[in-house]
């Protein structure tokens, strides 16, 4: 009660140091808009026709039921890559044995391109929602995998003998032990993999399915139309930083709490 | 209260002659201060009676508008700085105070760039070029006294005050230098406007620390308010690309996000500020004002650009009137009393000053709106914002002029209560 | 850890032995510790001490010898207050409670009651480990140590890093609790003052292989010693020939004779003997 309080309590000034970002990302538009100047409408587009094209998207009804489509295979794969990547993970971090044999397996599933995934995804799945989900689930479990391995091997072992010596039950072991101090790499690892979910979900959309953002790029790239494009890329990156920053960004802070001071 | 006539006075230096060991060159802001406030009060009334009766304004090169924002931005914001980097300037490095002779030749220089520029519209060419020289003296006067000080800091904190004074001469410069050649020197003011916004965040971060944190004491909070750098460093470096995308390419839709992206620093500045009830004092609000309304006016002057819509005059003016006429209004009650050795004036008439100058500037925008009665809102506006400088002028006069009452030197704060 | 029939419990050690891999860090360790007494293990670092300590906290596995540990509720503070960052110094503190399945409100009550017997006030409680000072923070661990109303309570050189003032309070504390509750105490240093301050009989021991080569008691309780009398003890502590092998210190200066020094009651059975270094020097 008093945690969700303190969270309540928390969210005008979380919501308020949000300007510092939008300041950085008007930047990034002063940016763009000078590239367009100095390109030409043609090449790129100048944000406010980005934006027009987008809200034109918006009211006619089709963007979101292909945002829609696009974050329900993302989310999918990102939930199965989270669940498997950290149970799995944990579980090799306990063991000495399984973190050595791991590490191997990692950096193969790392070094193989997403690309590479999606050709073999595409001759197993075919055209049906499997293969942009299974792509986004190889892309994203070695680098949940990862966190977790990395977090419950770093515990510090002291902590292991005081809960030894205070005779924590396993249960206290598990959420009061290992969770806490996992989560801190797990969270990161979590959003990073959000944002590597969204970026391959795309991709693997445009080469292979017939809906979802991916197809609708794919659409307006045969049109040459770089208006729409723009507008379909600022949409995925939008939902992106809506979920990050609106979603988990302020359950992370929440979560960690106890490692900084400042107010 | 015991009154020693001169016994401040430093050792040989000008004891006896009533003109030269004057209490108001006891210390840079005395003079500075009093032109700030009575040129601010007569500039606007004479602006006033232009737009309202017609009446007459001197003639200057780019006509009454440059006469307009030359004066307050020159001649009342630079008067403003003036005093404030004299007087603070030493106090921040812990270097001795500016001694009183250059103090007068210092203002007798603003002044002379007042009288020139006034009269460069009938005198032509060799009055404004007086006039330039005037102002470039007169700031260049500024950095020598104060460039050593800044300097010498062995961590060299404040040297972003030398960096502020540098930009201002050089604006002061490109100005006459159009102006000499004949062209419009409009985008020169436009330009000082910027480097006097980024002036006003290095300086309220000094400043505002010690206000806010007092007002927190005082209430026996437990937070302490902290000016964080690398907020502060992205607002300045919004509003000088702003600034700068204003100066190159007027008018541009760059410009606008720029415009934006300062908007939002400074908003995002502001959460430093967010320390509960102590912000609601009248200092610490004061103060904080000074952010908003900068914040607003690049805010409106981001949309106007973007949308192309009316509006940029609105934003402009909120920033003037609004960012810089409120903040000069807290130095010169802060800084003005303190280093005359007197506790902050805690009555009515200065937080209503304040309300005054904040609504000058929000009148003054609202006049910009298209479909406004403008020249019955300009002339409310105009109305506000002298009230608070004339009641300054009139309330400070005796204290700006006369000796310190507390018996200590030059710019010496008020003596500090010994607490235990 | 079998209970033992008697009716005052004791921690029994005899002829415990430990070898990490090749290297033999104890070597036939006897010792007894009986209820409400207070016992310090000496040495230099290296001699074993903490492997000891770890032996009879259940921490490591007893490899030969026998150790009988009579006492129903043991408690350990380690070196390093190892506070989990994560929960308020309240929780951390309540955390072998929560083990033992005390009601969250009960506990957090009795938390915050010894808390505020060592010195932690509402803030500090309220407050994660890594706000408070490395000295709240060990008073924090004795408290999460205390809460349990433990009867034996190990502690692994607690106090080592704190300046004394900090160390002479908490010291302060421990003797009270202790006189209070009747603890028995087992704790380790290297610091012989501490012992000499605390203890009620004094173990010293020496390195390669870990071994006991010293033991005396004190006459007086330990709440009844001044500050002369511990440097005046610690002073003939340290004139004793295995001690000062022990902590590889020079022989004792001349115009001492070995013999007449000491008025110390030092245990008679155990085998003090062989005091003089078996080899050139302890390299600890």
């Amino acid at each position: 009660m008093n945690l969700l309080r303190a969270w309540l309590g928390g969210i005008p000034a979380y919501l308020w140091s949000g300007w510092g970002a939008v300041a950085s990302l008007f930047l990034l538009f002063a940016a763009w808009e000078g590239a367009s100047a100095v390109y030409g409408a043609l090449i790129l587009p100048d944000p406010a026709t980005v934006f027009a094209t987008l809200a034109g998207l918006i009211e006619s009804g089709a963007a979101w039921p292909e945002l829609a489509v696009t974050a329900r295979r993302a989310l999918t794969g990102l939930a199965l890559a989270i669940a498997a990547g950290s149970v799995l993970g944990m579980l090799a971090g306990v063991s000495l044995t399984a973190s050595m044999m791991a590490r191997p397996l990692v950096t193969v599933l790392l070094g193989t391109p997403p690309i590479a995934w999606l050709v073999l995804a595409m001759l197993w799945f075919g055209a049906s929602d499997g293969t942009p989900v299974f792509t986004v689930f190889v892309a994203c479990f070695p680098v949940i995998f990862v966190g977790a391995l990395q977090g419950t091997r770093t515990l510090d072992s002291h902590l292991k003998d005081m809960a030894a010596v205070f005779r924590l039950p396993a249960r206290m072991k598990l959420f009061d032990l290992y969770l806490p101090h996992v989560v801190s790499y797990l969270f990161p690892a979590w959003i990073t993999a959000l944002g590597t979910a969204w970026k391959v979900v795309v991709m693997a959309e445009l080469l292979s399915s017939a809906d979802g953002v991916g197809a609708a790029l794919a659409v307006s790239r045969s049109h040459l139309d770089t208006a729409a494009t723009l507008a379909w890329i600022s949409a995925v990156v939008g939902s992106l930083l809506a979920v990050e920053y609106l979603l988990l960004e302020p359950i992370k802070r929440e979560l960690e709490r106890w490692r900084q001071n400042e107010r | 209260m015991l009154k020693r006539p001169s016994a401040h006075a430093g050792p040989g230096a000008s004891v006896v002659f009533p003109a030269a060991a004057h209490p108001l060159w006891l210390c840079g802001f005395r003079p500075f201060f009093l032109f700030t406030a009575l040129s601010g009060a007569l500039l606007v009334l004479l602006w006033g009676a232009f737009l309202g009766h017609g009446a007459p304004l001197p003639a200057v090169v780019g006509g009454p508008f440059v006469w307009h924002a030359h004066e307050l931005i020159f001649g009342f914001g630079l008067a403003a700085v003036a005093g404030f980097a004299l007087t603070a300037v030493p106090e921040f490095t812990g270097s001795a105070a500016v001694a009183p002779r250059p103090v007068r030749r210092l203002a007798a220089l603003w002044l002379l760039g007042r009288a020139a520029f006034w009269l460069s519209g009938w005198l032509g060419t060799p009055a404004l070029a007086l006039s330039a020289a005037a102002h470039l003296a007169l700031l260049g006067g500024l950095i020598a006294l104060l460039a050593p000080p800044l300097w010498a800091d062995p961590e060299r904190r404040q040297l972003a005050f030398l960096w502020g004074l540098l930009a201002l001469a050089g604006v002061v410069a490109g100005f006459y230098t159009d102006a000499l050649r004949g062209e419009s020197p409009a985008r020169w003011l436009h330009a000082a406007l910027g480097v006097l916004m980024v002036l006003i965040v290095v300086a309220m971060s000094r400043i505002s620390m010690r206000i806010v944190n007092s007002a927190i004491e005082e209430r026996g909070d437990s937070v302490e308010y902290r000016a964080r750098p690398p907020k502060r460093t992205l607002a300045i470096v919004c509003i000088a690309l702003y600034t700068a995308v204003e100066f190159f390419a007027p008018g541009a839709r760059i410009g606008g996000w720029l415009a934006l992206a300062a908007a939002a620093a400074l908003c995002h500045l502001q959460s430093d500020w967010h320390v509960g009830r102590a912000l609601w004092r009248r200092w610490p609000l004061m103060l904080f004002g000074v952010y908003v309304l900068m914040a607003a006016g690049y805010g409106v002057i981001g949309l106007a650009l973007l949308t192309g819509g009316e509006g940029f005059s609105a934003g402009r003016h909120l920033l003037t009137v609004g960012a810089l006429g409120l903040n000069v209004y807290a130095v010169l009650n802060i800084a003005g009393r303190a280093h005359a050795g007197h506790p902050l004036d805690e009555r009515r008439w200065l937080p209503a000053g304040a309300a005054l100058i904040a609504a000058a500037a929000l009148l003054r925008a609202a006049s910009a709106l298209p479909g406004a009665p403008a020249a019955a809102l300009m002339g409310a506006a105009a109305l506000c914002w002298t009230l608070p400088f004339a009641a300054y002028a009139w309330v400070m006069w005796p204290l700006l002029t006369r000796p310190r009452a507390d018996g200590r030197a030059g710019c010496a704060g008020p003596a500090e209560e010994p607490s235990a | 850890m079998n209970a033992e029939h008697t009716h005052a419990p004791r921690l029994e050690v005899r002829g415990l032995s430990h070898a990490y891999a090749l290297k033999t860090v104890l070597d036939a360790v006897d010792l007894t510790l009986e209820a409400g007494r207070v016992l310090a293990l000496v040495g230099p670092s290296g001699c074993g001490k903490t492997t000891l300590l770890h032996l009879c906290a259940g921490l490591l596995t007893r490899q030969s010898g026998t150790l009988a540990n009579g006492f129903r509720r043991p408690a350990v503070m380690f070196q390093q207050p190892r506070l989990l960052p994560w929960k308020t110094t309240r929780d951390n503190i309540a955390i072998g409670l929560k083990a033992a399945g005390v009601q969250r409100g009960e506990r957090l009550a009795r938390a915050d009651a010894i808390g505020q017997t060592v010195g932690l006030d509402a803030l500090a409680l309220g407050q994660f480990p890594h706000a408070l000072s490395g000295g709240m923070q060990s008073r924090a661990a004795l408290a999460r140590a205390l809460v349990l109303a433990p009867d034996l309570l190990l502690m692994d050189e607690p106090f080592a890093a704190l300046d004394i003032g900090l160390k002479g309070q908490l010291h302060r504390l421990l003797l009270e609790h202790q006189a209070e509750r009747g603890l028995a105490v087992l704790m380790i240093t290297h610091d012989l003052m501490e012992a000499i301050r605390l203890a009620d009989t004094v173990l010293v021991m020496a390195a390669e292989p870990g071994r006991i080569v010293h033991r005396f008691t004190l006459p007086t309780p330990a709440r009844r010693r001044d500050d002369a009398a511990v440097y005046r003890t610690t002073a003939e502590l340290l004139q004793v020939p295995a001690v000062r092998a022990s902590f590889g210190l020079e022989a004792a200066a001349a115009g001492i004779s070995d013999g007449s020094v000491l008025p110390l009651h030092a245990t008679p059975h155990a085998g003090d003997a062989p005091a003089a270094p078996r080899k050139k020097g302890h390299s600890c």
